[in-house]
This record gives structure tokens, C-alpha cells and sequence, in this order.
């Protein structure tokens, strides 16, 4: 069996502007939302005991204003890797290479797919391939999931991508691609991220949106968090939400 | 921390590692509060004083990776010395190997040093008070922390004139 974390657009440390023209806004709490609700994330695959854990970009709201966001993402990966749990890792729009002036050595349980290139990196023990690659500027354009990878036989293999397919409502359509770029790999999982909705686009394989991790202002409303999947040899992958918000928006 | 030979980055920040391990179980259970002091002529000398608040959050994020809780870096002071790539020197003369030997002139040399200290000297009462005082502040009537100074010039402008940009 194999278990796996797929969650997205953490936006660590977004800013959260204007709270303060609120009366009694708990202000604190909702700029500390992002870093709890990464926590949680963290929690959960240390519970559950993944095998690894991925995130489909966004995991930075942009630059770092100072190295403080990055000390602490540190920190919490790390928990992951006293754990044995890679973390696989591609950056999106907000967090593209070239829109990042800050950067910091990871752990060596992450791996953060290059924006140069798509990539493929093989677990053998557990018989899984993950492709990815990065944006290397925020407006990426280009229908990167033309380029991936063939699949690898004998591998559970699943591509993991920044895109709002052929578009989303209230998200730019970057990486651009159609449902059927993707059935079309043959892998057996797309984890994608950009889209602040959960929404599973299409079952069989599945290809997931699972949200943000924590909704950041009264537009993202309802629950919000990653999904939990569980995959056993001769059955579908069984995809199951797990809200990890700490603040939740309604209207 | 003796970073004589060290070749990259990643050696660098491996050895930082070993030195702590092996202080951490010297003192286990007790948490560890360091400040890291780091010599040594290494070619990755350019890379930390070229961007030395870079690295010594590269090195806290280090300590927080392998460490955890057990280690707090507190203080970091940068006292590298620059050494050329195996052949580098001679292979490739020009402007970058001059400059290397004028840092080099000036840095053995407490006169020139001080002579620079009182040519800068009122640049830096102009500087904002966090850079006149403190750990990081240059002290123009001091030939080492001028020396100090001269190094990182020297490493940024290095880092410029080969092209890489330094992130903080």
C-alpha cells in the first residue's frame, strides 16, 4: 500500500492587508493562519505516516521580506525528515525562480523540481516516479505537461503541475493545458495546484485539485486543506479531504 | 570553524555540521547556544562574504535541519580568507587577478589599511546607526575590522564582475 500527501498554494506568510480597519479583527491570528495550517499539514503526515508528501507550487506567497519565512519553513520540513518523509516540491506562479531574490539550503528529504527542465525522480522502494517541473517566471504561458516524461514502467507514476488547465474562474490561466494533455501521460495521479477550490477534475486516473491549504480572505471561503490518498495494488486510488484551515471564511 | 580547503557550499555547510555534532553529543541533553567564528583560506571565501547575510542564514537553516531544537546559532562572524581555484591564477589573468593582488597588498598591510579607515571615515558617520554600531559595525581605527571590510568588498565585487547576484 502507499500513502501520500498531494496539498497546494500554502502562500506562507501571505500578508493579509487592511485587518486592521476592522474592529476586533483577530488580527494576529489570521497572519498566523498560513504557518498553522502548514503545521497541521506537517501533523497529519507524520500521523498518518505518508510515504512522502507533495505540493503542487505556491508554497511562497513571493519573495521573502526577510529570511524569517524561510527559517521557518525549515523547521517544519525538518520534522518530515526525522520522520523519513520526502517532500517533493515545484514552485508556482507566486514563487517562480525568477520573482524569488531569497532562497535557503533545503533539508535533503525535499527536492524542489528545476524550472529548467521537467524532471523525474524515482522512489524505488515503494515503485513510484514523480515528474515535475517549476515556473521559472510568474506568467508562464506555455503548456509545460506537453513536455513531461514518459511514464515509468512498473512505477505508480504521478506528475505534478502548476495550471488552472484551460482556466479557472479568479485564477490567470498559466501552463496552460487541456484535461486530455494529462490523460493522455498515462500516469496514474496529476496533482495540481493553482486553483484555490478543491475540485477532482477526473477520476480515473485522478486528477486533483485540492485547494489551498488555508483560505486567505472572505473570496476563499468553505473548508480547506490536502487530500489524503491511498493507493493499493489492483484498486483506484482512494482520494480523501482533509481540512487543515484554522480560520475558516463563510458568506 | 576551520574551513581551510573547503571547496563549495555545500562542504562548508557539511563540515559546520560535523564540528556541531560533534559539541552537540558532548553536552546532550543540554541545548547548545553557538556563535561560529569562520576561518580558513577556502575558494568559497567570494560566496560567503559576497553575500554574508545569505549565508549565515544558510547556516542557521543548516543548524535548524540537522539540530532542531538542540542547537541555536546565535552569532556568526566571517573571517574566510580568499584562495584561488587550483590553476585559476595563472590560467586566467586580467583584472579579477589584479584586483585579487591589491586586496591582497592592502590587507597585509596595517598602514594602508588605516589609511583607507580615514578615507572612509566620513562615509561611515553618514551610515544609518544600526551599521555604526554593534556586531556588524567597522571600526575605521581598527586595521582588522578593516581588513574585514576590504575582504567583503572584495567578494561582492567579485561576485558582481562574474555575474551572479547575491540574494539578500
Amino acid at each position: 500500500m502507499l500513502k501520500f500527501i498531494h496539498a497546494a498554494d500554502v502562500h506562507l506568510d501571505s500578508p493579509l492587508l487592511r485587518l486592521e480597519a476592522y474592529e476586533g479583527v483577530p488580527a494576529g491570528e489570521i497572519r498566523q493562519a498560513s504557518r498553522r495550517a502548514l503545521e497541521n499539514l506537517i501533523d497529519l503526515a507524520l500521523d498518518e505516516s505518508v510515504d512522502f508528501v507533495l505540493v503542487a507550487g505556491d508554497l511562497f506567497d513571493g519573495s521573502w521580506k526577510d529570511y524569517n519565512t524561510g527559517l521557518y519553513l525549515i523547521s517544519q520540513v525538518s520534522r518530515l525528515k526525522d520522520a523519513g518523509i520526502p517532500l517533493f516540491l515545484i514552485s508556482g506562479n507566486h514563487d517562480a525562480a525568477g520573482r524569488m531574490t531569497r532562497s535557503l539550503p533545503y533539508p535533503d528529504n525535499v527536492h524542489h523540481f528545476s524550472h529548467t527542465k521537467p524532471e523525474s525522480i524515482i522512489l524505488e522502494n515503494l515503485n513510484v516516479a514523480v515528474h515535475g517541473q517549476s515556473f521559472a517566471t510568474p506568467a508562464t504561458l506555455d503548456n509545460l505537461a506537453l513536455a513531461y516524461p514518459d511514464p515509468i514502467p512498473g512505477c505508480f507514476n504521478i506528475g505534478l503541475l502548476h495550471t488552472s488547465l484551460t482556466g479557472r474562474e479568479g485564477h490567470e490561466t498559466y501552463a496552460p493545458c487541456s484535461l486530455q494533455d494529462l490523460t493522455n501521460r498515462d500516469y496514474d495521479y496529476w496533482a495540481l495546484g493553482h486553483v484555490h477550490q478543491y475540485e477532482m477534475v477526473h477520476e480515473d486516473p485522478p486528477v486533483v485539485f485540492p485547494g489551498c491549504l488555508q483560505g486567505r480572505h472572505v473570496r476563499e471561503t468553505g473548508r480547506k486543506g490536502c487530500v489524503l490518498v491511498t493507493v493499493v495494488e489492483g484498486e483506484a486510488p482512494r482520494v480523501v479531504r482533509h481540512p487543515l484551515d484554522v480560520i475558516r471564511w463563510e458568506q | 570553524m576551520d574551513l581551510e580547503g573547503a571547496e563549495s557550499e555545500k562542504e562548508c555547510l557539511d563540515r559546520f555540521v560535523k564540528s556541531m555534532e560533534d559539541c552537540v553529543h558532548v553536552h546532550e541533553p543540554l541545548p547548545v547556544i553557538a556563535r561560529v567564528v569562520f576561518t580558513g583560506e577556502t575558494v568559497a571565501h567570494e560566496l560567503i562574504n559576497g553575500d554574508p547575510i545569505y549565508w549565515k542564514e544558510a547556516v542557521r537553516a543548516t543548524a535548524i535541519a540537522a539540530f532542531g531544537d538542540s542547537v541555536w546559532v546565535e552569532k556568526i562572524k566571517l573571517l574566510t580568507q580568499a584562495k584561488p581555484r587550483v590553476g585559476e591564477k595563472h590560467s586566467r589573468p586580467g583584472p579579477l587577478v589584479e584586483l585579487e593582488k591589491l586586496v591582497h597588498d592592502i590587507r597585509k598591510d596595517d598602514g594602508s589599511l588605516l589609511e583607507l579607515g580615514r578615507e572612509l571615515d566620513g562615509l561611515f558617520r553618514k551610515l544609518p546607526v544600526e551599521y555604526r554600531q554593534g556586531e556588524g559595525a567597522v571600526d575605521p581605527d581598527k586595521p582588522q575590522s578593516m581588513a574585514q571590510l576590504v575582504a567583503q568588498a572584495h567578494a561582492l565585487l567579485v561576485k558582481g564582475l562574474k555575474g551572479e547576484r547575491p540574494q539578500s
